[in-house]
Parts: C-alpha cells; sequence; structure tokens
C-alpha cells in the first residue's frame, strides 16, 4: 500500500525563526495520526504546509502521486482531497448552515443544487444538526459550528482529513459532541491528521502519536509506546505537564 | 428673494437637475465598477498589475477633481474622438476620479475580512476568485456600505465641477442665471437647495440599504 502523505526533509521558517526543521513524515491510507506538542512546537504549521496554506520553503512533500510543492501543481485540484477543520470553524456567516456545506460541493465540484443539498443533509444528520440546516451560524454554539464546520469539509468528499485544534476554542461541556463525531469518522476508516490537546482523545482513536518539540520531529510511535514509555526526555517532560 | 425670477427658470433648473443625476449615477456606478478591478490590482501578486493601480490612485486622489475635468475635455476625449463632447467627459472624469476612491474602500473592506474565511474557502479548493466572489465579497460589501454612501454624497456635490466645461447640469444653469440677471441669491440658494435634497435623499436610500442587508 503507498502512504496517502509523504513528507520529505521538510523546513520551514518565518523570518529568522524556524518553525519546521527536517520533518520526515508518511501517513497509510485509513491511519489516524495525532501530533501532539507545546504551543510553538510547529504542529499546525505542519498541518498547514499539507495543504498549501503555508508554504514550506525545503523538503517535498506528496499528496498520494501529485509532489505539493513542484512549480505546475493545482493546488485548489490538491485541496479538493483534503478536508480541513480550523481551531475557530471558520465558517461562512452570511449564509445558513446548509449553503455553507453546499457551496464548495456546487461551485467546485459542480454537482446540482439538489445533488450537493441531499448529501449536505445526510452530512448535517450524521453530527446531529439536520435541525439546523436552515440556522446561519451566528445562532450556533461552538460545538455545534465546528460539527457543520466537519460536515461542510466532508461535503467535498475529501480522502484525507486535517484537524488544526478542532476543540482548543470550544467550551469544556462541548469538547465532547465534536470528539464524538471525530471518533466515528475515524472508526470508518477516514485518514486523519489531527493536532490537539486532548490526551484523552489521541490514546483512544490515535494510531500512531507524533511529539513535536521546537520544529523537530522527536518521538513518534503508538499510544501505548509515546504514552506508556516516552523514550526522550522532552516527551516525559510535556507528557507529565499535560497529564498532571 | 424674487420667486417669480426663480420660477421664469425653472425648467432649466430641472432639466439642469436631470443631468446632474444623469452623470452622477453614471459615475456612481461605472466608478464602483472600475474601483473593484483597480482594488484587486492593488492587491495582485505581481509587481506589474499592483504598480499601475497604485499610480492610478495616487494620480487621482492626488490632483484636484477641477483639474481632472480639464485635462480630460480638453486633452483626452479630443485625442481619442478627435472633438469632446461635454457628456463624456463628464462622466470619464466622475468615474475615473471616484473609481480611486471606490478602490480604497474595496481595498479596506476586502481586507477587514478574517483570514480564515479565506483559507477556508481555499481548503475547499476554491480558486483566489471563487473564493473573492462567494466568500469574501459578500461579506465585505455590507461593511462597505457607509463608506460608500460618503464617497456617493461626496460625488454628486463635485459633479458640480463639471459647469467649468459647460456641462449643462445644475450648477451651469445657476451660473448662467446668476450672469444673465445679475442675482446672487435666487440662483445659488435654490441649486444649494437641490443639492441638498438630492443628497438628502440619497442618504436616506443609503441608510434602507444598510438596514436591509444588516438585518439579512
Amino acid at each position: 500500500m503507498n502512504p496517502m502523505i509523504r513528507v520529505k526533509q521538510l523546513s520551514k521558517s518565518f523570518g529568522s525563526n524556524t518553525v519546521l526543521r527536517d520533518i520526515d513524515l508518511e501517513v497509510m491510507p485509513k491511519e489516524v495520526v495525532v501530533l501532539i506538542g507545546a504551543s510553538g512546537s510547529g504542529k499546525s504549521t505542519l498541518l498547514r504546509c499539507l495543504n498549501a496554506l503555508e508554504t514550506a520553503e525545503k523538503g517535498e512533500i506528496w499528496i498520494e502521486e501529485t509532489p505539493l510543492l513542484a512549480k505546475d501543481t493545482n493546488i485548489p485540484k490538491l485541496r479538493m482531497e483534503m478536508g480541513m477543520v480550523f481551531q475557530q470553524f471558520n465558517l461562512f456567516p452570511h449564509m445558513k448552515v446548509i449553503d455553507n456545506i453546499t457551496l464548495a460541493p456546487i461551485r467546485v465540484r459542480g454537482w446540482t443544487p439538489e445533488q450537493a443539498r441531499a448529501k449536505g443533509m445526510e452530512l448535517l444528520r450524521k453530527v446531529g444538526l439536520e435541525t439546523k440546516a436552515d440556522a446561519y451560524p451566528a445562532s450556533l454554539s461552538g460545538g455545534q459550528s465546528q460539527r457543520v464546520a466537519i460536515a461542510r469539509a466532508l461535503a467535498m468528499e475529501p480522502k484525507i482529513m486535517l484537524f488544526d485544534e478542532p476543540t482548543s476554542a470550544l467550551d469544556p461541556e462541548m469538547v465532547g459532541e465534536v470528539l464524538a463525531v471525530m471518533k466515528t469518522l475515524a472508526k470508518e476508516g477516514m485518514t486523519m491528521i489531527v493536532v490537539t490537546h486532548e490526551m484523552g482523545f489521541a490514546r483512544e482513536v490515535g494510531d500512531r502519536i507524533i511529539f513535536l518539540d521546537q520544529g523537530v520531529l522527536l518521538e513518534q510511535g503508538t499510544p501505548e509506546e509515546v504514552f506508556g514509555n516516552p523514550r526522550n526526555e522532552r516527551t516525559k517532560e510535556f507528557l507529565s505537564k499535560v497529564l498532571a | 428673494m424674487n420667486f417669480e425670477l426663480i420660477y421664469e427658470w425653472s425648467d432649466l433648473f430641472l432639466k439642469g437637475t436631470l443631468i446632474t443625476i444623469g452623470i452622477s449615477v453614471a459615475g456612481i456606478l461605472l466608478g464602483a465598477m472600475l474601483g473593484l478591478v483597480i482594488a484587486l490590482g492593488r492587491m495582485a501578486r505581481t509587481v506589474y498589475v499592483r504598480w499601475p493601480t497604485d499610480a492610478y490612485v495616487n494620480f487621482f486622489r492626488g490632483t484636484p477633481l477641477l483639474v481632472q475635468v480639464l485635462i480630460i475635455h480638453f486633452g483626452v476625449v479630443p485625442a481619442l474622438y478627435g472633438s469632446s463632447n461635454v457628456y463624456i467627459a463628464a462622466i470619464l472624469a466622475l468615474t475615473l476620479n471616484s473609481a480611486a476612491y471606490c478602490a480604497e474602500i474595496y481595498r479596506a473592506g476586502i481586507q477587514s475580512i478574517d483570514k480564515g474565511q479565506r483559507e477556508a474557502s481555499y481548503s475547499l479548493g476554491m480558486t483566489h476568485f471563487q473564493a473573492m466572489r462567494f466568500v469574501i465579497l459578500p461579506q465585505a460589501v455590507k461593511r462597505m456600505i457607509p463608506a460608500f454612501g460618503n464617497e456617493f454624497i461626496v460625488l454628486v456635490k463635485d459633479s458640480s465641477i463639471v459647469s467649468v466645461i459647460a456641462a449643462p447640469e445644475l450648477m451651469y444653469w445657476a451660473r448662467s442665471m446668476g450672469a444673465a440677471a445679475y442675482k446672487v441669491w435666487e440662483p445659488y440658494l435654490t441649486a444649494a437647495l437641490i443639492y441638498f435634497i438630492l443628497t438628502y435623499s440619497l442618504n436616506k436610500l443609503l441608510i434602507y440599504i444598510e438596514r436591509k442587508t444588516v438585518t439579512q
């Protein structure tokens, strides 16, 4: 089986500040990879490099057979296959929930409005929000907004889902409902890369945990290996802080 | 006040008012359209697009409208058509001037939209154009309405400047009446009142539009 994503010797800096240093990473189909690390460790930047929201200056990224950093790569086409969920939801406030979800399938994939709406309603049922189809994002709670954002990303039928701290902006009582949706997705075999501070989720759902520290991939392994028996001192220190 | 005199000139004032409305509306609509193109140019990545559009805005904001009107009427339009036409020159000058100000309104409006909106659009596979068309502009336009309101009101008032090239609009007839009847108060107060009614109505219309789009 070929990897869905291959990252080779990826480096990225903002000015004189190096945020990613020689990152190597492979993600297999159906794998759930969880990126952990302190804030500023570069995990969000790595995720954003994977769908070209940030441009890495050195190294290679392959999405299936397509080299992301090649000059002639059609980036919008590549992004159609990669859903992304943001910390701040980024729903379109001027559109109803259902129109948020159907916009890209209609305009980008070229589906008919009926087709897109049927798919949109199906996804809203999946995230438990079919009654909110005609509501505007401003009337939703944080947890509801994030579930809509997940439905919106799924509507493009992506092969890969990227989650950038999807629960970090939520009130504690709403974290569970979003994680539940993500768990379902993982069980259905979606390839996922998740940046999160939810260690319980990482341990339960992750196939592989990756620990980043100051832009360097310091340690990776199964949840048992990384949480149960971390080898690196920095990993130990980080885990002792977040699991305390 | 000699109201009889004003009544005698009322046909010409009415005709002038209609022409003022005509060139103002043309200037507003064409300026708003051209302004969007200029604004997108100023936000382009390549300097070859950015430099000329920057220069355009700087020139039209940095020189008096009166000078622009004279250059366009006596220079640009004759160079293009062989002879000048006051209506074409008036509309062209107001359009080009207004486009420079509208471009700045668009740019400020577009840049006020959170960058997460663009990133979300891109992440769904949208192109730059699609993100603008379906996500950024619909939100930005709402925020631009008050600024556009100001610009449109300024444009209606500034349209009086084209009276210097004898475009037969409201101010032209006021000045004609002043010269012919040797009066001050009657022609200029009448003109002032009509301009006030025009801008006041436009302001009311814009407040109505603003309220409608915000509650949507």
